[in-house]
């Protein structure tokens, strides 16, 4: 007979009764008073530590029984030690469940960079404008529109890309210096990039990789990315899965833009245009991240484009010396794109 | 260690809480959670919390038993995933719906609708914070006997939205009534066994330090004007004297604030009662002050794995400073017939917050 503490879970009344083993669990008493025979089916062990055993019986709320160590060894061997790391991982041990956790992480985190690169082109081009339409809609009216301009960028769109009847390439009145590919072949390029850009070879070197990132089906790929294992590993992973997507997703970007570098000077080659323009484009802008200084190489490695300069040395390395290149539009048709959106009344911006 | 329990059973041996746990029993239990975490991405975290919690609890004693905790990782890891299952939508029109609407045009109701989100995501912080608290007490046992909360909370989810609010009007004058009624509010909802708490906080004693939380970025504007109006010519010393002052303005303003909140927590603490008990809780600024400096010092000196000890530092303050008179009628402690929550504080999980 083994003295314990017995609370009932009706009050928090402390019995002390005394605990034996027999056969089919075990029998609780009172001496003289009363006394219970507990299956030890309906038991289950709560925590064993130096202090002792503690015994519940789920199907009671509150029920407890607490053994002081030493705990006879006929009452313990009844309750199997146990880790408490939970349920199968104290089954297979430690040291098997990290290792197969870490595998099938491994395996998690592989599918997430791979799959939407090799799952993007069996997406439906009508499924890909219809997302198309829900995001981008009429651009809120600001396209902007000229007969001379648009015949130019035809032109333009056309000697970079066999296709063009599949892009929609326009120009829209929007205040920031940039160019963007959007689902199902949009490609918009801002009005106040022409302020930056200096010729239309360099116009060229920037459509020309927005077309490739269309053309690899790199914008499908991302939003597979967000959906799918983004929206996954950020909402149930919590915050550590989602340090470690963030690095994956920044990977697949930075991957993602040195191959539409690639596509552009391939295709800049093939329309015989030079690439040593939008090299000088790289270089300005890198004059103006340039304030970033020898923080640089170690900024790349968080930043979603290569360095410009980087870039520019790509660019300029693909222009061929002494070749003679044509240039992409023609001085007139330069100036009938960059004025496109004159003509258009200003909205209130 | 050893010494400061020594220390705390020679200067408050009768105080009805005492914690017993030791960095050593606790750290093997740490680092392995750590280990299960960063290998399921993150997914074992609900797990590492109820391993965790289990030990803490286990290592507190009440008069004379421990407490116990009943909680389980896969009723917290479910209660996550339903949260998650009904915010996804929202979350998703954060990232995707809103760029769509912009790009259209519609940027008047697109901020509309993003306003009215947020607002209804405050809200959620607020029922998250209520729903953490009656979990926590509906797992926590004693002699058997478990506490418990009323079910719900969308009430007090309503009055943290519109108090947080009222109380950042008139320059942030009205945050410590908002913070101890909001307190009373949802204490005054809880229960262990059959024993309602109550709680009857006030500003009384508060608003002096939290004037001088209010006040100091003022006084440091002006400090910042007076030292710049005759500083000296050379800009490199002009420069380096900017960023002491800065260094020192964020250092005095942590402590003022910390002030607040010391006195905010023994105020709250302290107006609780339930069935006979009184409690107390015992932490001067300075005990908060070392609490942090600790954490700080921990984590530097393991170069960012001391964070997994953060939380038993959390605990075993809370506990040591925490104090209860009067008397536990035994016999009258019955069960809690509050229900059990099935939805464990997967919101709190989902907004990454905690309990107190």
């Amino acid at each position: 007979m083994t003295p314990a503490h017995l609370y009932d879970g009706a009050s928090a009344v402390r019995h002390e009764v005394a605990v034996a083993a027999d056969g089919a669990g075990l029998r609780l008493s009172i001496p003289g008073e009363w006394e219970e025979q507990v299956p030890l089916a309906e038991l289950a062990l709560a925590e064993r530590s130096r202090a002792g055993l503690t015994l519940v019986r789920p199907a009671v709320q509150g029920w407890r029984l607490r053994l002081a160590a030493p705990v006879p060894p006929e009452i313990d061997r009844l309750f199997p030690r146990r880790h408490g790391y939970g349920g199968w991982i104290d089954r297979i041990g430690l040291w098997w469940a990290v290792a197969a956790c870490g595998a099938i992480s491994a395996g998690v985190l592989a599918f997430g960079y791979f799959a939407p690169t090799l799952l993007a082109p069996l997406v439906p081009p009508s499924v890909e404008r219809a997302y198309g339409a829900v995001l981008v809609g009429n651009f809120g009216g600001k396209y902007c529109s000229s007969p001379a301009g648009d015949a130019a960028l035809r032109k333009l769109t056309a000697e970079l890309d066999p296709h063009p009847e599949d892009l929609n390439v326009r120009v829209v009145d929007v205040p920031v210096v940039n160019a963007a590919a959007l689902p199902a072949g949009n490609i918009m390029i801002f009005d106040k990039l022409f302020e930056t850009v200096q010729g239309p070879d360099e116009l060229a070197g920037i459509l020309a990789h927005e077309i490739a990132h269309v053309r690899h089906r790199h914008i499908t790929a991302a939003l597979l990315r967000e959906f799918g294992v983004g929206v996954f590993t950020t909402a149930l992973g919590g915050t550590t899965a989602g340090r470690v997507d963030g690095f994956v997703s920044l990977s697949f970007t930075r991957r993602a833009e040195a191959d539409a570098d690639q596509g552009a000077i391939a295709m800049l080659k093939r329309a015989d245009i030079s690439p040593a323009p939008t090299a000088a484009f790289f270089r300005r802008l890198g004059g103006l991240e340039g304030k970033a200084g020898r923080f640089e190489p170690a900024l790349a490695y968080l930043s979603s484009h290569p360095l410009s300069s980087a870039r520019e040395k790509k660019f300029e390395g693909a222009a061929i010396k002494g070749a003679s290149y044509r240039p992409a539009l023609t001085p007139r048709e330069w100036a009938d794109l960059r004025a496109i959106c004159s003509s258009r009344p200003r909205s209130g911006d | 260690m050893n010494i400061e329990r020594q220390g705390f059973d020679a200067a408050a041996p009768d105080s009805a809480f005492r914690f017993t746990g030791n960095w050593r029993e606790f750290a093997p239990i740490a680092l392995t959670n750590l280990l299960l975490t960063i290998v399921t991405l993150g997914i074992y975290r609900f797990w590492a919390r109820a391993r965790e919690r289990r030990y803490l609890w286990s290592r507190t004693e009440f008069i004379d038993d421990t407490l116990e905790w009943t909680g389980t990782g896969r009723e917290m890891f479910i209660g996550f995933v339903i949260v998650m299952a009904v915010l996804l939508p929202a979350i998703l029109f954060v990232q995707f719906g809103f760029q769509a609407m912009i790009l259209r045009g519609l940027v008047a109701p697109a901020f509309l609708l993003m306003l009215g989100l947020y607002l209804g995501f405050f809200a959620l912080v607020g029922l998250a914070r209520y729903r953490a608290l009656r979990y926590r007490l509906s797992r926590t046992y004693w002699h058997g006997i478990r506490g418990g909360g009323e079910p719900g909370g969308w009430g007090f989810a309503f009055s943290y939205l519109w108090k947080t609010l009222v109380g950042a009007f008139v320059i942030g004058l009205l945050v410590p009534w908002a913070w101890t009624s909001l307190w009373n509010e949802r204490w005054n909802r809880m229960s262990f066994g059959p024993h309602p708490f109550e709680a009857s906080a006030n500003t009384e004693g508060l608003m002096g330090r939290w004037m001088l939380v209010l006040a100091t970025p003022i006084l440091a504007g002006l400090v910042v004007v007076a030292t710049a109006s005759q500083g000296g010519s050379n800009p490199e010393t002009v420069a380096l004297m900017g960023l002491a002052t800065i260094f020192a303005i964020y250092a005095v303003w942590a402590i003022v604030g910390l002030g607040f909140f010391a006195a905010y927590a023994r105020k709250a603490i302290g107006s609780l009662e339930m069935g006979g008990l009184q409690f107390a809780f015992t932490a001067r600024s300075m005990d908060w002050l070392k609490l942090f400096l600790g954490h700080v010092g921990i984590v530097l000196a393991t170069l960012g794995i001391g964070f997994v000890f953060i939380s038993y530092r959390n605990w075993a303050f809370f506990i040591r400073h925490l104090e209860a008179s009067g008397e536990v009628s035994l016999d009258t402690l019955t069960q809690s017939t509050s229900p059990v929550g099935a939805d464990a504080e997967g919101l709190a999980s989902a907004f990454d917050i905690g309990a107190i």
